[in-house]
């Protein structure tokens, strides 16, 4: 039960998160200056991301029951730490014009990321419940300290109760099912699952809804929705796409890897999941295209993102699951960005209203098209990321058979389309003379923005490399 | 020292989860809605105790204590915040209103906790119920 020196390399990309959230604790004390603190964050998580591959190599291994360090959960470890490193330069550079810039952010970063990875490596009901609580601890901390918008408060506080209710609504579905099981690892309870394949149990099933719903909250699917539009528009958009790419990838990813296997076909667990999917996929879309707020289209333009991963969770089987790996990370990818752009191209005192977009396309061209790369890539068009995603789970659901679903997803997707196109209109139409957004991109938000434009449009023309990277990932698993 | 029965630490844990709902939903301002939020932790923990209890192992136990923390954190973070007030230039307009039979589908603005609560509670009990009925 105890981790000796010769494991340590696999449990590494995960302690030197959380070394970095100390390390900027610590100089928080000592120095208050805010290009320093960014500077420790970003070196910590490089230093982090560069533990990976000696992680890998050790993969895949069980330490401890709490955790298990495998393929799949070094890939969005992965991911998770590049996207933090990527929201703190961004950070940096909109925090930087403040006359007090908050120091504090660079803490809460690596905090947050270390529960997201701790969520997506656990194999134990007390791990899943650590992470979920320190990520969303820390997320409060992001949300209440470092907003100055309008109505910020509001939001702060909704999203801090309605965190914290869910969490209880999650840790009540736990406790239903360890009263059942007498077990708390993933591994055992999927193998008591397995062996009655009738399990019929009124307290184990109300745990198991339980748990999806807790779940569902941080993944924002359907009913547990609405906190997400008002938080992102309440939120500077560094942190909106921290909350975006790192704490609902992490639960989604969650969901791929424990619920691949579990024996839904058919069952009332897969009837949940339909429903929930059909439900984000229109509602998301529909409302997207309402929307007067760019934030709020794209925490909409969210939901509905989940609800395309869902069909690819409901087609299943190991086609299900890759496609849906790489719908996630293209969705994240292309959010970052989305919220990268926002960050450098609003003035940062509100919510971007559509008008404000007026005029980004013909003031800011790079700004302006990456923005459009982005919206781009989530409407799924052709040569972008987004585009071979959801291909990816259109053909995982059409070999599952699940018509009815696939056309959801194709209808929703219209609806979707009209949305982001709006805004890529409205950023195309003559603006107003003086320029009223910030001064120009600092140069290392920029690199970040280009890096991740590369990657959308790279990956879009050629996913090979993606394609064949998940599909390694998950030989790795059973 | 008799064992309490499964059953009525459950009923217990989820009487106390109900009344934290409850509250939630009927309650407007920001420290009272923090107290319920953290009603319904300490009755989840309340559960895992009983549920512990039941295999004669202290893992119940040790949940019970991470939620602790947890509710302990919820509960810091949430009365930092109720201390803080916006001043009147902060808060936002008011959306105007949606009327008409689609208005669920407008989305004027930012709803209330009350309103998000019930979605909470009606999804849970939905999933819930849909979960057995099946």
């Amino acid at each position: 039960m105890v981790v000796t020196a010769r494991e340590l390399p696999a449990l590494l990309p995960l302690l030197v998160v959380a070394l970095t959230a100390l390390a900027g604790a610590a100089m928080a004390a000592v120095r208050r200056s805010h290009t320093a603190a960014a500077l420790v964050a970003g070196a910590g998580l490089t230093a982090a991301l560069a533990c990976i591959p000696a992680a890998l190599r050790q993969a895949p291994q069980q330490l401890t029951p709490l955790l298990v360090i495998d393929p799949f959960g070094l890939f969005w470890t992965g991911l998770i730490i590049a996207a933090t490193l990527i929201v703190v330069v961004l950070a940096h550079g909109c925090f930087a014009r403040r006359p007090d810039p908050p120091v504090l952010v660079y803490t809460l970063l690596p905090a947050a990321a270390t529960g997201a990875i701790a969520i997506v490596c656990s194999s134990h009901f007390a791990s899943l419940l650590l992470g979920v609580a320190v990520s969303s601890v820390a997320s409060y901390g992001l949300m209440a300290g470092v907003t100055t918008r309008p109505g910020a408060r509001d939001a702060s506080v909704k999203y801090l109760v309605l965190a914290a209710a869910s969490t209880a609504v999650l840790v009540l579905g736990m406790a239903l099912i360890y009263a059942r099981l007498g077990t708390m690892e993933f591994g055992r309870m999927m193998a008591l699952f397995t062996s009655r394949a009738d399990f019929y149990d009124p307290m184990l099933l109300a745990g198991l809804a339980l748990l999806v719903a807790g779940l569902g909250f941080h993944a924002a699917f359907v009913p547990f929705h609405p906190w997400m539009p008002d938080v992102y528009e309440a939120a500077p958009a560094p942190v909106a796409a921290f909350i975006e790419t790192v704490s609902k990838s992490a639960v989604l990813a969650l969901l791929i890897r424990d619920f691949r296997q579990s024996p839904t076909e058919g069952g009332s667990v897969y009837l949940l999941f339909t429903i929930v999917a059909v439900a984000s996929l229109v509602l998301g879309n529909l409302l997207a295209l309402r929307q007067a707020s760019l934030e709020r289209l794209l925490g909409y333009a969210s939901i509905a993102h989940t609800g395309a991963l869902l069909v690819a969770f409901q087609a299943g089987g190991r086609a299900g699951a890759e496609a849906a790996t790489f719908y996630l990370t293209a969705s994240a990818v292309a959010m970052l960005g989305a919220f990268g752009s926002v960050t450098v191209l609003s003035s940062g005192d509100g919510p971007t209203r559509l008008e404000d977009c007026r005029g980004w396309l013909r003031r800011r061209p790079l700004a302006g098209g990456v923005m459009t790369v982005m919206l781009l890539s989530l409407a799924g068009i052709p040569l972008t990321v987004g585009f071979r995603g959801i291909w990816l789970v259109a053909g995982a659901a059409r070999s599952a058979g699940i018509l009815p679903l696939l056309m959801v997803l194709v209808a929703a997707s219209v609806v979707g389309l009209v949305a982001y196109l709006r805004v890529i209109l409205v950023m195309g139409r003559r603006g107003p003379a003086t320029p009223a957004g910030a001064a120009g991109a600092p140069a290392a938000g920029g690199l970040a923005l280009g890096l991740l434009t590369a990657l959308i449009l790279g990956l879009g023309v050629w996913p090979v490399p993606l394609v064949d990277a998940i599909h390694a990932i998950f030989n790795g698993f059973v | 020292m008799t064992a309490i029965p499964l059953a009525d630490g459950l009923l217990l844990a989820a009487t106390l989860f109900v009344i934290g709902m409850a509250a939630l939903m009927a309650r407007r301002s920001a420290p009272f809605l923090v107290i319920a939020a953290v009603v319904m932790l300490n009755a989840s923990g309340l559960a895992f105790v009983v549920a512990g209890a039941r295999w004669g192992q202290a893992d119940g136990q040790v949940m019970a204590l991470f939620v602790l923390l947890a509710a302990a954190a919820a509960a810091l973070a949430g009365s930092a915040l109720a201390r803080r007030r916006d001043s009147a230039e902060e808060r936002p307009p008011a959306p105007p209103p949606a009327r008409g039979r689609w208005r669920f589908l407008r989305d004027t603005g930012a709803g209330q906790v009350w309103q998000y609560a019930t979605a909470l509670a009606a999804g849970a009990v939905f999933f819930v119920v849909l979960v057995l009925w099946w």
